[in-house]
């Protein structure tokens, strides 16, 4: 008997509805065949169908089952296809309908329960797009699809469970969507323990409030690392759509637990430097997201910058700036968003002491040049805010010990959340959201400039022999830096500000 | 004689016995050739059927039917193909597959046939 099963595949963050036909007939010799341009996951779930049903008490049917993966071109990936398979064997020997408008979706486990399948959240927005109802799918992954309104996410235990429910024996309830279950985490550092660096500081939080790429150079243990792992507790809370789309990437990408909900969070993403092209920016032959869009809108915190390896830094060129990429592959073509700020850190030389109040520098003038070249022109173009983090002295350290502590995250997440509902404002016939990704035009528009700044403007552009594009960053980081200050208009002591972490060029520094 | 073998044996006698009653007509017993051997060959009507026969006692290993996999049924389909030019025969011609499992006392327990099993 035949019967047709509604799925759904991912490919990036799009999906595509699948029909999964099973047909059974009692001709010919007992068999079970999966086509459709399966891989291998696919191909396997013919063991685990077969064990999860007669382990769910049911003898398996002794007839030739013939499945098809419908549309037959495109490639067929994942475990998920383990309970439409079942289903549709299930309905064809016991004879029983398939609701209308429902998708079914989940891996099985060997004893015939559900286990916690990826991409739960993309499937139920393709529901909710393509006029399915009622969506079918692991218990522990319920909660993530449950956020879609006006969509009945039942969430299933077992084979026997579905069954009592599609032979109308029993009712399962729908799944409400639990708030308790997000994933809320306190980031590593408080701002408020670390103790001097008060430029890198503000530049961190100038950083944050305005969405700007931030770069750290400074010795050994001067606290780089510890501000970067800070930023992430004074940036605001993702809003609803923003988590919806950090969410999803998480989903397809299995990095979302059993029973977990939306993620409220900012990603922080701390990638080692031994990290591949791939790791970094995404791809395989079914492309996967890599780094860049794990960490979109969040923090992409690379630490000891120039130990990457350059075909990784020189891939992340088009995502900085287009806040998107296209991975093309020859069997298909994958689009993933990747609007994150980057936080770079790393040493001034090899030795790590150039320019140290106390030690001395051993590199020679060679193995710093070839340290600082490492990291190309057009990266370090994309980063709006460079600072220099000088070692703490120690006597100071344990004077401030002694008195209050720093400001603390909470207080300066407040001047950001500030900053950026300002940008909100003024973006809000735009694309753009903050101030970082601002074109030339959007410059022209909004950044209201008097005479006395403009001048000022132009004698720094002059005297610090600015770029164009090192000018329009500029005014970039005032209009963020005014933004903190509540102001409209951008006033010369912004600009002076700004102009504080501009690039030094490597010709600046070490010689 | 090794009790498998007995089992085989006994199996394909009985499955003589079931095809007769179904109106069949025997043509041939365990005929060998270059290929192997066909267990049995007899008339369906005008349809010549080649039929494999499998035998298990018990289903504790697994069924019959799962005995035969794609190398078993193409090495069937050969033999037939060789029987059928060998005997000039113009025929159509199909294979089937009997599986019958037993218990301790050798009473049969289950026996199916599958027909035409390269469909």
């Amino acid at each position: 008997m035949f019967k047709k099963v509604n799925s759904a595949a991912y490919s990036g963050l799009d999906s595509v509805g699948i029909e999964v036909e099973v047909n059974t007939t009692k001709k010919g010799l007992p068999g079970f065949n999966i086509v459709g341009l399966t891989s291998k996951a696919v191909d396997e779930s013919e063991e685990r169908v077969k064990t999860a049903i007669s382990n769910s008490g049911i003898e398996f049917p002794r007839r030739k089952i013939t499945i098809n993966l419908a549309p037959a071109d495109i490639p067929k990936e994942g475990s998920f296809y383990d309970l439409p398979i079942a289903v549709g064997i299930l309905a064809s020997v016991m004879n029983f309908e398939i609701p209308e408008k429902s998708l079914f979706f989940g891996e099985l486990s060997l004893d015939g329960s559900l286990r916690h399948t990826k991409g739960a959240l993309p499937l139920a927005l393709f529901a909710k797009n393509n006029g399915f109802g009622n969506i079918f799918l692991p218990e522990d992954s319920a909660n993530e699809a449950a956020v879609m309104e006006d969509l009945n996410v039942y969430p299933i235990k077992d084979l026997d469970q579905i069954t009592a429910y599609l032979l109308g024996k029993k009712e399962i309830d729908s799944a409400v969507y639990r708030r308790e279950k997000e994933e809320k985490e306190s980031p590593e550092f408080d701002m408020e323990e670390i103790l001097g660096q008060e430029q890198a500081k503000r530049a961190a939080e100038i950083a944050a409030a305005g969405g700007h790429n931030f770069f750290m150079m400074g010795a050994p243990g001067s606290g780089k690392t510890m501000i970067a792992r800070a930023i992430s507790g004074i940036l605001p809370p993702l809003t609803e759509s923003e988590s919806l789309e950090v969410t999803e990437i998480y989903s397809i990408s299995g990095n979302t637990g059993p029973g977990s909900g939306l993620i409220r969070k900012r990603p922080f993403r701390a990638p080692h430097h031994s990290i591949s092209k791939v790791g970094l920016i995404g791809g395989g032959s079914k492309p996967m997201p890599g780094e860049v869009t794990l960490a979109h809108r969040g923090v992409l915190f690379l630490d000891e910058f120039n130990e990457f390896p350059r075909s990784a830094l020189e891939s992340m060129r088009q995502p900085l700036e287009d806040g998107q990429l296209t991975i093309s592959r020859s069997k298909q073509r994958v689009k993933y968003p990747s609007e994150f700020m980057l936080v770079a850190s790393s040493n001034p030389c090899p030795c790590g002491y150039m320019n140290h109040s106390e030690k001395e520098c051993r590199c020679t003038p060679r193995q710093i040049f070839n340290y600082q070249k490492k990291i190309s022109g057009p990266i370090l173009d994309r980063i709006d805010l460079h600072v220099s983090v000088s070692a703490v002295d120690i006597e100071k350290l344990k004077k401030e010990r002694r008195k209050e502590k720093g400001e603390s995250s909470d207080k300066i997440r407040k001047r950001v959340e500030k900053a950026r509902e300002i940008q909100e404002k003024r973006y809000m016939k735009e694309k753009i959201r903050t101030n970082a990704e601002m074109k030339n035009r959007h410059i022209k528009a909004y950044c209201n400039l008097p005479e006395k700044t403009e001048e000022i403007l132009s004698k720094a552009a002059s005297s610090f022999n600015l770029s164009a594009r090192g000018y329009f960053k500029m005014i970039k980081v005032s209009r963020t830096i005014a933004d903190l200050d509540g102001e409209d208009v951008i006033r010369p002591k912004h600009v002076a500000e700004a102009l504080q972490y501009r690039a030094k060029t490597t010709e600046d520094k070490a010689f | 004689m090794d009790t498998h073998l007995k089992v085989g044996r006994v199996g394909e006698e009985k499955a003589i016995e079931m095809l007769i009653e179904k109106g069949y007509e025997i043509v041939e017993k365990n005929k060998k050739n270059d290929y192997g051997e066909i267990d049995i060959i007899v008339m369906d009507g005008k349809e010549v059927v080649f039929i494999e026969v499998r035998s298990r006692t018990g289903e504790k290993f697994g069924s019959p039917e799962e005995t035969i996999r794609k190398r078993k049924k193409d090495k069937i389909k050969k033999n037939a193909q060789a029987y059928m030019s060998f005997k000039n025969l113009k025929n159509r011609y199909r294979v089937d597959v009997v599986c019958i499992v037993f218990n301790q006392n050798m009473d049969i327990k289950r026996m199916d046939h599958y027909k035409n099993i390269t469909l």
